[in-house]
């Protein structure tokens, strides 16, 4: 009767719930790193455009940017999550050798994509070749850009990244600047590109200087697409949600103004959105140092505990401390973000005037702050259920986020004008509470998701 | 599912390890070719079930494999068992005195109305919230992650069992209580089939052994230089073995050992006696009679076999130590008779401590090889085993009017000295030695090598006992008459 005690010792030890302690982030530079540096560059654009700098080629120039930070974003943020498990995953196994060919072959991937769609979208778009070549190059460095990225984050060589985003900046003003009075609207699309280029460049040296050249194949890498499904589904219906109701609000008649073809903005909206998330970086960069030091301890903690043959004592008197660490901090956010936004709303007259914006934005940008400090919290909350390894409801989180969007946005359009912005509050106002309700008791029944639920998925 | 006479619970072995047991059952098989007989597996896992050592004959109708370990969780359904369930649980949890035969019964039924399957049981809310009370209200303190995978593992193939679809069969023959006699009782509370209960060595035992040395389980006493008890995952193990051996023995018709000594175990771990039997092992007598001519060693070495796996169990050292010993008294050929590539390592251990001790000359790994040929070449047959139920290979030797050397355990001592009554007048048919003592193994090598009269007194012992109580016919004889008694009556063989 041999065999019996030998195969027990191998199901006692393949728990199946090491997966939260492989010590991956979703960090939340990664997560809203891109989209706040892309609200920054359309708010400085659009300021820019507004203070004086007006012109048709402005106009295309801006809307040629606008897509292309949404597509990469939306695409980008379809694969991120689920490279930075696969990261993760590697990392555990101390398998650093298929950083780069997986960087590789996700880029490669990623390009194709992008080159097929901005193809499709610009045969609908009547502009010179050279402006649709260029615009398809500032595509391609923009997305690139977010992928390597997201490579570096997972090996937290933010310093890098903050240094290449600086350089890049730089050189995206400058060479646009110079490149539109030179040679017009693809100067200036080049130009433009030339900064992401800056940056895209710099963060592939970081990571062939890190992680060598992409000498063999990546393995696990199509079974991790596989079986972290959600992750991608999350990715995807979470970003399309970030972006859908400027979507809408671009090709809705109330609000698009056609600038070429199929190429459309809706300046009544965007300009004051990308603002007003400008709105949330100190409550994510709070989170972001927060969850870095005091969550991200307790929740090690927890695993330590419960992995190094702790009793359910400890293991409860774990996870009580990691709830209220989070209870906590996200209380000190409040505190902090609550009075910052309520000021932005009270006192966006002011930034109107001193900004020389168009005053019919006025309550888009309103609602647009109150619904980007729900959004921040609803983002705070998809992070941590995915540090918990609450995949399916982070996946429902995302769906509702973007559902949710979508329909109220497209509801308030009748609701006139002065209405325009609340659809995307009330959407995250309901993702909040769902996600509010969904994370406490996550964390409440912690114990069994992770024992009994987690190694399951 | 066809109906068989006989279906065999086989765990961990036949037909895919090679030993005792599984030679046991294939001639059983083969010995009763009027019987149909069907054939449960139970095995850890699918890759245990490699490529089968035995051709299975043609009375076996039907096969089927169990996963006890298997963790195919995904595939399940999730379900909460009723909260009634779980109250009457917790009494059954309360009360250990309730364990045993009916209880076989009451896991069965509330089961079954719960829809408890080894998935709900791993997956639902209720048991989970069951399995912290359980560990809050006993107030254990003490890992409770190891607690979690225990409380599975200990419960998880008890239920995956329940899910088996059973075969219909006029009996359950199992090989062994633990899983498999759990299974057959489980058949037996839920009507229309027999029981019986044939062990070879004594699981529980065995299993005790192999907990107490296991470092699989968490030993929350590790490291420390005072233990006050048992550790607390072992004791959970080592009940959990004596709890479904209790309920193997409570629910069989009829339990079988295969000498004395297993049989007073048995015994003394709560069988009935009205129900137990002693049936030794037997052997083809036919075979071997050919190979009883007198031997003669005046003009050659004293040729000394060990037969048997290479080891550690079968303590093929102290064989080996034994041959340098009595090489230094006397001329003598030894042979290691037996696969090497069970245990490599250790196998290596042997062979380098044979170099060690210059025996390359006197002393011969022959690999695997058929013993009938070897049993013609040899003049003594050595056991050195630290653990055997009833040896085989004893029994074939004595068949060939080989005397032997055997130890003190198991079954070893009444097979060389006889059991009671006519049996020990026969008078003993070879030597019995402590466990570990070359010294005692080498005099006893030495004292027949020298006293052909002794040598030739064991040895018509030897052929008179196996011939008297260790005939294969005899064994077939038993089990057809205890299958008819219990209700199987096959068709006779065309």
């Amino acid at each position: 009767m041999a065999g019996i005690g030998f195969t027990l010792r191998r199901m006692l030890n393949e728990g199946g719930i090491l997966g939260p302690l492989k010590a991956f982030h979703y960090a939340v530079i990664i997560t809203s790193g891109p989209w706040l540096i892309s609200s920054l560059s359309l708010a400085v654009l659009s300021i820019y455009g507004a203070l004086g700098a007006e012109s048709h080629e402005f106009e295309i120039f801006l809307a040629l940017v606008g897509y292309a930070l949404a597509a990469s974003l939306i695409n980008v943020g379809t694969i991120h999550q689920v490279a930075s498990r696969y990261l993760a995953d590697r990392l555990y196994e101390n398998q650093p050798e298929f950083f780069a060919p997986a960087f590789s072959m996700l880029l490669a991937g990623l390009l194709l994509v992008q080159t097929v769609l901005a193809v499709l979208f610009f045969t609908q778009v009547p502009l010179p070749l050279a402006v649709l070549v260029a615009s398809l190059i500032m595509l391609l460095a923009i997305s690139g850009t977010w992928l390597a990225m997201t490579f570096l984050s997972a090996a937290k060589d933010y310093r890098a990244i903050a240094w290449a985003f600086v350089g890049g900046g730089l050189v995206a003003i400058v060479a646009s600047i110079n490149g539109g009075q030179h040679f017009g609207l693809t100067g200036q699309i080049l130009g433009f590109t030339c900064g992401y280029l800056f940056c895209f460049a710099t963060l592939v040296v970081r990571i062939t200087i890190e992680f060598g050249l992409p000498l063999v194949r990546p393995r696990h890498l199509q079974t991790a697409l596989v079986r972290f499904w959600p992750l991608i589904v999350i990715g995807f219906a979470y970003n399309l949600g970030v972006w859908i109701d400027k979507i809408l609000c671009w090709y809705h008649p109330n609000t698009r103004k056609v600038v070429v073809g199929a190429l459309h903005v809706a300046p009544i909206y965007d300009n004051a959105m990308y603002l007003a998330y400008l709105s949330i970086i100190p409550a994510l960069a709070l989170f972001l140092v927060r969850v870095e030091t005091d969550f991200y301890d307790t929740y090690r903690t927890y695993f330590s505990i419960l992995l190094g043959r702790g009793t359910l004592n400890e293991i409860e008197a774990a996870r009580i401390r990691m709830r209220d660490t989070l209870w906590r901090n996200t209380a000190l956010i409040l505190k902090v973000q609550i009075p910052l936004s309520a000021l932005l709303i009270l006192g966006a007259p002011a930034i109107f005037h001193a900004l020389n914006l168009n005053w019919a934005s006025i309550f888009v940008f309103r609602f647009g702050c109150l619904g980007a400090l729900f959004h921040a919290l609803h983002l705070m909350i998809l992070i941590v259920l995915l540090y918990l390894e609450y995949r399916i409801e982070a996946l429902s989180l995302a769906l509702v986020f973007v559902t949710t969007n979508a329909a109220f946005t497209w509801l308030a359009f009748d609701w006139g004008n002065a209405y325009l912005g609340i659809g995307y509050t009330i959407a995250c106002g309901i993702t909040l509470v769902v996600g509010a309700v969904m994370l406490s008791s996550a964390l409440d029944e912690l114990d069994f998701h992770v024992f009994v639920r987690q190694p399951l998925l | 599912m066809q109906r068989v006479d006989v279906c065999l619970l086989v765990e961990g072995a036949y037909p895919y390890v090679t030993g005792g047991v599984s030679s046991w059952v294939h001639r059983l098989i083969q010995g009763l070719p009027e019987v149909r007989f069907g054939l449960l597996e139970l095995l850890p896992d699918r890759a245990y079930a490699q490529q089968s050592r035995y051709d299975i004959p043609a009375n076996v109708v039907l096969r089927q494999q169990i996963y006890l370990f298997e963790t195919d969780a995904r595939d399940g359904v999730f379900r909460e068992p009723d909260s009634s369930f779980m109250a009457q649980l917790s009494r059954l949890h309360a009360d250990d005195a309730t364990l045993g035969c009916p209880f076989v019964k009451t896991i069965d039924r509330l089961a079954q109305t719960a829809r408890l399957g080894a998935f709900q049981l791993e997956t639902a809310r209720a048991t989970w919230q069951f399995l912290t009370n359980m560990y809050r209200q006993r107030g254990h303190d003490i890992s409770f992650i190891d607690y979690v995978w225990n409380w599975r593992a200990t419960h998880g193939p008890v239920l995956r069992l329940r899910e088996v679809p059973l075969p219909a069969a006029g009996i359950y023959h199992a090989m062994s209580t633990g899983y498999a006699g759990f299974l057959a009782a489980l058949a037996r509370v839920r009507g229309g089939t027999r029981f019986i209960l044939t062990e070879h060595g004594l699981y529980t035992r065995e299993r005790d052994i192999e907990i107490v040395q296991a470092d699989w389980i968490y030993d929350e006493w590790a490291g420390r230089s005072t233990r006050t008890d048992e550790p607390f995952f072992k004791r959970w193990w080592r009940r959990q073995y004596r709890f479904l051996g209790k309920m193997a023995y409570e629910s069989a018709d009829r339990i079988v050992a295969l000498n004395g000594v297993n049989h007073g175990l048995q015994l003394a771990a709560g069988a009935d006696p009205t129900r137990c039997a002693i049936i030794p092992n037997g052997v083809a007598l036919a075979r071997f009679r050919d190979l009883r001519g007198t031997r003669d060693w005046r003009d050659r070495p004293f040729r000394v076999g060990f037969i048997g796996r290479v080891v550690p169990i079968k303590d093929v050292k102290t064989f080996i130590r034994a041959v340098q010993l009595a090489s230094v008294a006397r001329p003598i050929a030894a042979f290691v008779i037996g696969p090497l590539n069970e245990d490599p390592g250790y196998a290596q251990e042997c062979v380098t401590l044979s170099e060690m001790l210059n025996l390359s000359d006197i002393l011969q790994f022959v690999g695997a090889a058929d013993v009938r040929d070897w049993l013609s070449q040899l003049d003594l047959v050595v056991l050195t085993s630290v653990s055997e139920a009833q040896p085989l290979v004893l029994i074939e030797a004595m068949a060939s009017g080989i005397p032997v050397i055997g130890t003190r355990v198991g079954g070893c001592p009444e097979l060389i000295v006889g059991r009671e009554g006519i049996d020990q007048s026969f008078g003993p048919s070879g030597i019995v030695t402590p466990v570990a003592s070359p010294q005692a193994t080498a005099a006893a090598i030495c004292e027949l090598a020298n006293s052909p009269l002794r040598y030739q007194a064991m040895s018509q012992a030897a052929v008179r006992r196996v011939e008297h109580g260790y005939d294969e016919q005899q064994l077939f004889d038993r089990y057809r008459s205890m299958y008819r008694e219990l209700g199987v009556s096959p068709r006779k063989p065309n």
